[in-house]
């Protein structure tokens, strides 16, 4: 067994050495690129969803979120159940947000919005909106006519740039006039503009619940939600913590930032990881086309060296052992070559990240994924070597040594 | 050593058949330097062939050391040759991508024979055939008769009981084909291995112990010199 081994190294070394190295090289660099390809694309994907889920949890949902009842719009008493939450081990912290429809004018323009109210001292714990203020300032507790407002909602100067209705540039300092649906008018100062890289985030608009209790104008304090955002600590579990939330009574809809994300998103991701699967089964396909033609080319002109080395008394698994061999030989450089073109690209994308609509994204290497496909091309690659050497070495010796 | 009893070999090409064999039986002693003439297409060849078990006869039975041979798988066939048998072909047969001393120690290493002892006998064989200088040139770099000689080297490397050559001077000029029949005579008798020669050169029957000629596939005649 390992004196075969041995000579199988032996020939397949020599091949290597002796046996056309422009050809091997030419051949390590095709699998250096199909290694690339296979992951390469899937990296950029996983970095696209990672980008919309950091947003997801950094402007939208928080790490878990809790709606109203089914069939019901607000929270009732949201008061005592954030009391309650935030007693909750493993919550950083909870803040109530109550949004209403409303129109906001600018000059000639306007924009159909819900405004959201929170209380800013807990949302900054639980949402990171507040570092991204493109212009001016946060709201702080106390404002009262005061408007925070997404980059998307200002717009630009010239509307026909801006891809949603837009205020037309509205600018720190400016005042527009906000209608309720409750029919309650407002005119509020722009405080501050806030820029995300989230096209969601960007369209919304902020004032303090204070000003919302005001607007409802009722005798008591508004105590009704339309959510409520969740910050866990980092090493809380999710699961455990919406779980625990629901055995503490919690009547609502709780979800994680996951089950929040809507079908579409998990549609996509879906048709992602599809198109990922294709991408890999097409350079597989490559790969193994490839090597099948190498070592289909190579047995076929070592026809009659093969006829040798078997007259002599050379085992033919010996003999397609090293063809095999020199198959791993290519694809370990191919595939240590490819991993420096992929090490080189997710620098480059680091450093200069792809912009999509959605953010900026930075390919992600998953490991696991590294492995998988690294196994997957052998397995390939050891199989399209296989074959041809083996039927070559089924050959009879004497027609296999009057060949070329 | 080697007994054989009416080999037949028969090639079909399409409606014709050719009997490239037509019932030769043989005897041959351990030590005996057996040459094999007779004019082309005689079946010289092909009756090489069968007794070196790299191809198999039609009809007919070999026996070799006692042991049944035609039974054999074709993995135990190839054991049998690296272990027992010698070839020396016409065009040499050397592996291009092996250097002269790679050649050589080939069969040693497939043997189980660690490298530097390999080494070592395989720099002893190409010094027999002078060619240690010549040890890490490619086939391609060396003449028809060095290459020859490597051949011989590595045919010999594993000390065979049966030495097979097949026309081995063919392409060979009159001082080189003295050095390789030189050679076997030497072996032969110092070792007491068994060699069969095809050849078709009368001068070459000073070599031989007996000589063995066809026509058509069968003996024609048979001469113990
Ligand atoms: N592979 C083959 N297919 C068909 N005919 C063959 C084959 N090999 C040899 N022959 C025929 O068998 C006969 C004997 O051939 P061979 O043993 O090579 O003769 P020699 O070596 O004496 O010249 C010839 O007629 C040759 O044409
Ligand atoms: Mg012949």
């Amino acid at each position: 067994m390992f004196e075969n081994l041995r000579v199988s190294v032996f020939l397949a070394a020599r091949a290597l050495q002796r046996g056309g190295r422009g050809r091997v090289l030419m051949n390590i660099i095709v699998i250096a690129f199909v290694f690339t390809n296979m992951i390469f694309l899937p990296s950029v994907i996983s970095g696209a969803v990672e980008t919309y889920n950091v947003q997801t949890i950094d402007f939208m949902t928080s790490d878990i979120v809790i709606g109203p009842r089914e069939n019901e719009r607000y929270i009732e008493d949201a008061d005592t159940l954030l009391g309650r939450v935030n007693r909750i081990p493993g919550v950083v912290r909870a803040s109530a947000r109550f949004s209403m429809p409303a129109s906001i004018d600018f000059k000639e323009n306007s924009v159909s919005i819900e405004v959201k109210a929170f209380d800013p001292r807990d949302e900054v714990e639980v949402t990171r909106i507040h570092e991204y203020m493109k212009d001016g300032n946060y709201l702080g507790s106390g404002d009262r006519d005061e408007i925070l407002l997404g980059v998307l909602v200002t717009g630009h100067e010239d509307t026909s740039q801006d891809f949603y209705e837009s205020l037309g540039g509205a600018a720190v300092g400016d005042v527009v006039t906000v209608r309720y649906a409750n029919g309650i008018v407002r005119e509020y100062r722009i405080k501050g503009i806030v820029q995300t890289t989230s096209y969601i985030a960007d369209y919304m608009a902020f004032v303090t619940a204070d000003e919302m209790d005001a607007v409802l104008g009722g005798a008591e304090p508004n105590t009704r939600a339309t959510e409520i955002l969740i910050k866990a600590t980092d090493d809380a579990d999710l699961h455990a913590l919406k779980r625990m939330i629901l055995s503490f009574g919690v009547g609502e809809e709780v979800k994680t930032w996951e089950d929040a994300t809507s079908d579409i998103v998990a549609e996509s991701v879906e048709s992602f990881n599809i198109i990922n699967n294709i991408t890999i089964i097409g350079s597989l396909i490559i790969a193994v086309v490839v090597i099948f033609i190498l070592i289909t080319i190579k047995t076929f002109t070592n026809r009659k060296q093969i006829g040798i080395l078997k007259a002599i008394g050379i085992q033919k698994s010996v003999i397609i052992n090293s063809y095999v061999m020199q198959v791993f030989f290519i694809c370990t450089f191919g595939i240590i070559l490819g991993l420096l073109l992929l090490e080189g690209m997710v620098l480059y994308f680091t450093a200069f990240p792809i912009e999509f609509p959605d953010g900026t994204v930075t390919p992600i290497v998953d490991v696991g994924m590294l492995i998988e496909n690294t196994l997957l091309l052998y397995l390939a690659s050891a199989v399209a070597g296989f074959i041809p050497a083996w039927r070559i070495t089924n050959e009879k010796i004497l027609d296999a040594m009057r060949g070329a | 050593m080697i007994t054989a009893k009416n080999l037949k070999r028969i090639y079909t090409m399409g409606l014709v058949q050719v009997h490239a064999l037509n019932g030769v039986s043989i005897d041959i002693g351990t030590g005996e330097f057996v040459g094999i003439t007779g004019a082309s297409g005689s079946g010289k060849s092909t009756l090489l062939h069968i007794l070196g078990l790299l191809d198999d006869p039609t009809e007919g039975e070999i026996m070799i050391g006692g042991e049944d041979v035609l039974g054999f798988s074709d993995s135990r066939k190839g054991r049998f040759r690296l272990r027992k048998f010698g070839f020396i072909f016409q065009d040499y047969a050397l592996v291009p991508e092996l250097s002269a001393l790679e050649n050589v120690i080939l069969p040693a290493i497939a043997r189980g024979i660690p490298l530097p002892e390999a080494r070592a006998s395989g720099g002893e064989y190409l010094d027999r055939v002078e060619l240690s200088a010549r040890r890490d040139h490619l086939p391609a770099e060396l003449s028809g008769g060095e290459q020859q000689r490597v051949a011989i080297a590595r045919a010999l490397v594993n000390n065979p009981d049966v030495l097979f050559a097949d026309e081995p001077c063919a392409n060979l000029d009159s001082t080189n084909s003295r050095k390789v029949l030189d050679l076997f005579r030497q072996i032969n008798e110092e070792l007491n291995q068994t060699v069969i020669m095809v050849s078709h050169e009368d001068w070459h029957r000073e070599y031989f112990d007996r000589v063995i000629r066809l026509r058509d596939g069968k003996i024609e005649h048979e001469e113990t010199l």
